[in-house]
């Protein structure tokens, strides 16, 4: 992880993390190459006072597993956020597809 | 208040109808020009106009206050914009958000069936409130982080601040819930509530329905260890992107 440098002045002040990188940030899949740098925005964020924040899907994401009654730890700088109807609408909105694309397309992220 | 010509009143008038000078609320009244008056300014400012208003006339058998304004064409022109602003016809811009808001809120003090009406010169209109817009459901479920800024009342109530809302907001609750989280006064707090947002998503009221305490120990361990148990069922997925299905086409 020591070679992954993190800009602390681009940290934004809070950024949501999806499942992708959470289970990453929380040491899964260590041999993955990107691992290290989700778990050194993790760190970053938080060493920085930085708040992550978790949607609520992605708890329902995370934690499958039958039986399991495991409580949402409640820490300071890391907070789960609801997805109601108002974040939606907000997201349709602000991400449409072009968007998104456009998105996929600068970060060379792999297609299926 | 003598009869003028209103093609040369150079009033801005705030009249309450609906209400007698003998009996109506004189700090809503009062609260209610005022406002106005400061949103009226503020759009003037904003237009590079500078507008003052001087002299306070009360109407003769009504309920209303008469200004003179030292710029009558300016006063119109922002006295139409700040009504369009309050009915919701057209989004305040950023710098009068908040002087739209106190002007609603006036009109929402004002009792029972009174309503306001704004006239300068010939121009006059009904100043009230637009129906509330679809966008937004008139009551909500709120979950969000919140600091606990003030709690307590004979009808009690708990004051928060957070990072997803706007502005400070405040709800009512139970006694018993009072009483539970008074000692967390300035600490971080999950919170659920019911509330009940205006037209531009600003939480008027609402009732506290639970809280659960954040705590400051490391959060990084925390959530590992809330993981641990599922990293498990992971460990038997091959690609994560392909079964969280974030491939896109």
């Amino acid at each position: 992880m020591g070679a992954i440098d993190i800009d602390v002045a681009k940290l934004p002040q809070r950024a949501l993390f999806d499942t992708t990188i959470v289970i990453r940030a929380l040491g899964d899949r260590p041999d993955d190459a990107r691992s290290p740098a989700c778990e050194a925005l993790w760190e970053a964020m938080l060493q920085n006072g930085r708040q992550i924040l978790i949607a609520a899907p992605t708890i329902a994401e995370m934690a499958r597993k039958e039986g399991s009654r495991r409580t949402i730890p409640r820490r300071r700088g890391v907070e789960v956020v609801a997805f109601d109807d108002l974040a939606a609408e907000l997201l349709g909105r602000s991400m449409p597809n072009s968007i998104l694309q456009a998105a996929t397309q600068r970060a060379q992220l792999p297609k299926a | 208040m003598p009869a003028k010509d209103s093609e040369t009143d150079d009033r801005l008038v705030v009249k309450i109808e609906g209400s007698s000078p003998s009996t109506v609320d004189a700090q809503a009244a009062l609260r209610l020009a005022a406002s106005y008056l400061d949103l009226v300014r503020s759009l003037a400012d904003e237009e590079g106009a500078p507008l003052r208003f001087t002299g306070i006339e009360i109407l003769n058998k009504s309920v209303g206050f008469a200004f003179h304004a030292s710029a009558p064409d300016v006063a119109r022109e922002a006295a139409t914009r700040a009504a369009r602003y309050v009915s919701g016809e057209e989004q305040p811009p950023r710098g009068a958000a908040s002087a739209t808001r106190n002007v609603k809120e006036a009109l929402r003090h004002l009792p029972g069936p009174h309503s306001a009406r704004v006239i300068v010169g010939p121009w006059s209109r009904d100043l009230a409130i637009g129906p509330a817009s679809s966008d937004l459901p008139a009551e909500s479920s709120l979950s969000v982080r919140a600091k606990l800024i003030r709690v307590g009342g004979t009808k009690p109530a708990a004051r928060f601040e957070s990072a997803s809302e706007e502005r400070p907001f405040t709800v009512n609750l139970s006694i018993d819930l009072a009483r539970k989280i008074g000692p967390f006064l300035y600490r971080e707090l999950d919170i659920v509530a019911r509330v009940h947002r205006d037209a531009e998503g600003m939480i008027e009221y609402g009732e506290l329905v639970e809280f659960i305490p954040v705590a400051d120990d490391d959060a990084t361990s925390g959530w590992r260890e809330w993981y641990r148990d599922y990293s498990k069922e992971w460990d038997q997925v091959k690609d994560v992107e392909a079964e969280l299905g974030r491939h896109r086409h």
